[in-house]
């Protein structure tokens, strides 16, 4: 518990993480409450006059249906969070599997697994989740499930690393002595002791993986009219932009607020994890 | 003589997110000048953090409370060090107080040659011109006995083996005749035939330096203090609790710490037990329960991913013995001798390259995975180290729930009782088992890991060095409990180590390895008394020791050769004190002879003397 409360001082005194997090927390809860607080329904259509700038009814304005923004945005938060998370986990889901088995299995596997990823590396992710829209479609999920997967070279190459270093414990040796499986080894034994890493690898992603969805969103492959988010919304904002921009400009500001606090809490969350792991060091 | 160094009442403290920690509790000592003084403490005792406020190398989060050290330096001047601005401290460092430390290899730049190292300590503090400088570096070479000196000073650390980065350590320190120099402990890292060198050279040194240069010798160990030092102090969680000559102090210990721990030295506990008449219970077991035959294991060497390499480490040479059921077998060695990998490919962690393994008339040599499940429970080895050998995310319960668990030996609730009875035999608390590693000190993960060793019922332990990492007291206290269960869970025992006097204490047989060979194997007594072969002759002689009178040591030149290219025929040849011409052109075979009964020596120094 005393090294709970040493961690949370340290996220608090630091003005960015502060911020961030309090941010982040204001972000969850308009999700999930966002039926009580949007003030009106985000898809009904002609809630007020079009295009109509942001006035004490419409915090945010109007968009070219009518609609109001502010309620959109605070529905879009459903999205933005969500599916960055979705996608990140997939990925380090998947990427954990295959790097802790080719770094513990060795040998010839661990050569073709790595070279592998190398291959996938050779893409900029960006263009691998084109192609694999370009494969199975488009929609919402469908970047998702794209976007994860164009991630898991980079999770699994980092994961097989810290698992190799793992390996070479002396206490991964008394589980062969003690006659364990393989799987349980790798398991049982090896991921929670990498678990750090993942938590920060995947927490440093999630702003990554958020922007890319919304971009993807924003070329019209991601989430269709009439989903309220926020890349999509952008996109449709674009056309208005010089006399209606706060179509735009909403949107794009929480998308910066939302990946600036996850990158803010993420740096932090990296550093404290590993002050945790230095103080409990044991002595002679 | 005067006072060279002056420490009163110092008091130093860790700050940490938890409060501050006293490391240093009112201090106070002087070391005259030309005198060798030995600071002797365990882990946490404050020695190293006394040397480091001496020469202002303490960490951010520590700080000097209050105290005073004073210097009297190469001028004259009485200097009071903890006053000095970091400036006026360098010129102090590497002048009047340089320090020799314990890992050779991490303190030196493995970019810098280990001649250009030197020259730059020199060339510091000295005004001289560089060619000067660089005849002084050679001389230094020479003084701490490198050999082809100027071919060794363009050569980088990494090419050195440890004791000569040691040496290198020595020359950089002694570059500029300090008046003092600080040893912190160095020479726990390497052999005990490399450490008896470099004691040789430190007492040459001693004995030579003009300009008279006192030592400050940080150590656990005891014979070295015995062998090295002319006055002593004891330390013990931040204070000193004895101080005075060494033979009065190892005659008359006047605080019981300082007592302790004399007693808690092997060679004491042996001589105890001779005295109390103790007669190790004579099990007239016959059975053989492990037996080896021809055992190799060699590693190859990897050159590249598609060049294929002739090279191999030969870890582990024709190696054959057998243990007898309930007797303590010793496998004592230096590095590269191959101890470690011998006890690995008898569990079977390594899979050896040939030879037999018979386990209970079992030949398991070619056992997979599968196959050796069941006799893993009846083999089980403990680890060397105390902090890596357990896994920090299990609390102390599921690392021994989960044997049991997978070889659905109980189940649970049964479990659950017989882990607390286990855990009670090895002497740990019941509340142990809720906690996790990092909250136990070396000493007592130790005794989780024979735990666990026990926890599958085994017949047959290896213990890989298990008290090395450990402190002294701690390990005479490990070793009480290894001696217990072994009774208790009537085992029989293959011990590992390097420390012969532990063997001494310890095992009923012992077996000597030398470079992947066994060169001498015999009951204990037999071999501590009657040495036959000469490397065990050189090991006995090089341990440094606390009650025995001053003998001839037998030195054994040079480094141990690399087993990827051990010596041709004898390994032993390349450093053997006296080996016949025959010997030298590697011509003898090696093979163990049985010279008496149950003592078997290699025939190569059977027939050279």
């Amino acid at each position: 518990m005393k090294k709970f409360k040493i961690i949370l001082k340290r996220f608090l005194l630091n003005k960015g993480s502060a911020f961030g997090g309090i941010f982040l927390v204001m972000i969850v809860f308009g999700a999930i409450f966002a039926p009580i607080i949007a003030p009106y329904d985000w898809n009904a259509v002609d809630t007020g006059p079009r295009l109509s700038a942001p006035s004490w009814e419409f915090l945010f304005g109007t968009d070219i249906h009518g609609r109001d923004v502010f309620s959109r945005i605070i529905y879009g938060a459903r999205y933005s969070l969500s599916v960055g998370v979705i996608s990140v986990l997939f990925g380090i889901i998947s990427g954990s599997i295959f790097g802790i088995t080719i770094a513990y299995i060795g040998g010839r596997v661990d050569i073709i697994g790595s070279r592998i990823i190398d291959v996938m590396f050779g893409f900029p992710s960006f263009l691998l989740s084109l192609l694999v829209v370009a494969i199975i479609g488009v929609g919402l999920w469908n970047v998702v499930f794209a976007v994860g997967l164009a991630s898991i070279p980079h999770f699994a190459r980092i994961i097989r690393s810290a698992a190799l270093q793992v390996k070479e414990q002396p206490y991964i040796e008394a589980c062969v002595s003690l006659g364990y499986g393989n799987i349980r080894i790798m398991f049982n034994h090896i991921l929670p002791n990498i678990f750090p890493i993942i938590i920060v690898i995947a927490t440093l992603d999630l702003g990554g993986a958020i922007i890319s969805i919304a971009s993807l969103s924003f070329l019209g492959l991601g989430a269709q009219p009439p989903e309220p988010e926020w890349g999509a919304m952008l996109s449709s904002g674009r056309e208005y932009m010089r006399y209606a921009p706060w179509t735009m400009i909403y949107p794009g500001l929480f998308l910066f607020l939302t990946v600036m606090s996850v990158n803010l809490l993420g740096d932090r969350l990296s550093i404290a994890l590993d002050a945790r792991q230095s103080i409990g060091k044991g002595k002679v | 003589m005067e006072d060279l160094l002056k420490v009163s009442n110092l008091n130093t403290e860790f700050k940490s997110d938890y409060g501050s920690k006293p490391a240093l509790n009112n201090i106070s000592f002087n070391i005259k000048e030309g005198e060798v003084l030995a600071l002797v403490g365990e882990s946490g005792s404050g020695k190293t953090v006394t040397s480091l406020s001496i020469m202002g190398l303490l960490p951010n989060n520590a700080s000097v409370e209050n105290g005073e050290i004073t210097l009297l330096s190469k001028k004259n001047k009485v200097i009071n060090i903890l006053n000095l601005s970091d400036e006026k401290h360098n010129e102090i460092r590497g002048n009047d107080i340089s320090m020799v430390f314990q890992e050779p290899m991490t303190c030196l730049n493995p970019t810098m040659t280990v001649g250009e190292q030197i020259l730059e300590v020199i060339i510091r503090h000295k005004k001289i011109s560089k060619i000067n400088a660089k005849k002084e570096m050679i001389g230094l070479l020479e003084l701490v006995e490198i050999p082809d000196p100027i071919q060794r000073s363009i050569e980088y650390p990494h090419q050195l083996s440890g004791g000569m980065r040691q040496r290198i350590m020595i020359a950089i320190a002694l570059a500029c005749s300090p008046k003092l120099i600080i040893a912190d402990e160095p020479t726990s890292a390497l052999d005990v035939t490399i450490q008896a060198q470099l004691l040789e050279l430190l007492k040459k040194l001693k004995n030579s330096i003009v300009t008279k240069t006192s030592i400050l010798f940080i150590t656990h160990d005891l014979g070295i203090v015995k062998e090295l030092a002319d006055r002593v102090i004891v330390m013990y969680q931040g204070k000193i609790v004895e101080e005075g000559n060494v033979l009065d102090v190892f005659e008359n210990p006047k605080h019981s710490y300082t007592n302790n721990l004399i007693q808690s030295l092997p060679e004491f506990k042996i001589e105890k037990r001779k005295q109390k008449k103790i007669i190790k219970k004579e099990t007239n077991n016959k059975n053989i329960i492990l037996s080896i035959k021809n055992l190799y294991k060699e590693f190859p060497v990897d050159k590249g991913i598609f060049k294929q390499s002739n090279e191999s480490v030969k870890a582990v040479q024709n190696v054959s013995l057998n243990v007898r059921q309930n007797k303590i077998l010793g496998l004592v060695g230096e590095s590269g001798s191959g101890k470690s990998t011998l006890g690995k490919s008898i569990i079977k962690l390594i899979e050896p390259t040939s030879g037999e393994i018979n386990f209970k008339n079992q030949d398991i040599s070619n056992f997979n995975r599968q196959k050796m499940q069941n006799i893993r429970q009846k083999m089980q080895m403990i680890f060397q180290d105390p902090f890596a050998s357990l896994n920090p995310r299990k609390n102390i319960l599921d690392t021994l729930m989960e044997p049991i668990l997978v070889h659905k030996l109980m189940k649970k609730n049964e479990a659950t009782e017989y882990i607390k009875q286990i855990i009670h035999d090895v002497g740990l608390p019941i509340e142990s088992l809720i906690r996790f590693p990092h909250e136990f000190s070396g000493g007592q993960r130790q005794r989780i890991g024979i735990a666990r060793a026990l926890v599958l019922k085994p017949e047959f332990i290896i213990a890989d060095e298990p008290v090395s990492a450990l402190d002294v007291s701690i390990q005479a206290q490990v070793l009480n409990l290894l001696e217990t269960i072994k009774e208790t869970y009537n085992l029989t025992m293959i011990f590992i180590s390097h420390d012969l006097s532990v063997i001494e204490y310890f095992c009923d047989e012992v077996a000597v390895m030398y470079l992947g060979h066994i060169v001498e194997m015999a009951p204990v007594n037999e071999l501590f008394s009657n040495p036959k072969h000469s490397y065990t002759k050189a090991l006995l002689s090089a341990v440094p020791k606390v009650k025995a009178k001053k003998t001839n040591k037998i030195l054994i030149k040079g480094d141990i050769p690399s087993p990827i290219n051990p010596p041709s025929g004898c390994v032993f040849r390349t450093r053997c004190p006296n080996p016949t011409h025959d010997c030298k052109e590697g011509n003898i075979q090696m093979g163990l002879i049985e010279v008496s009964p149950n003592h078997w020596v290699d025939q190569c120094c059977v027939n050279c003397h």
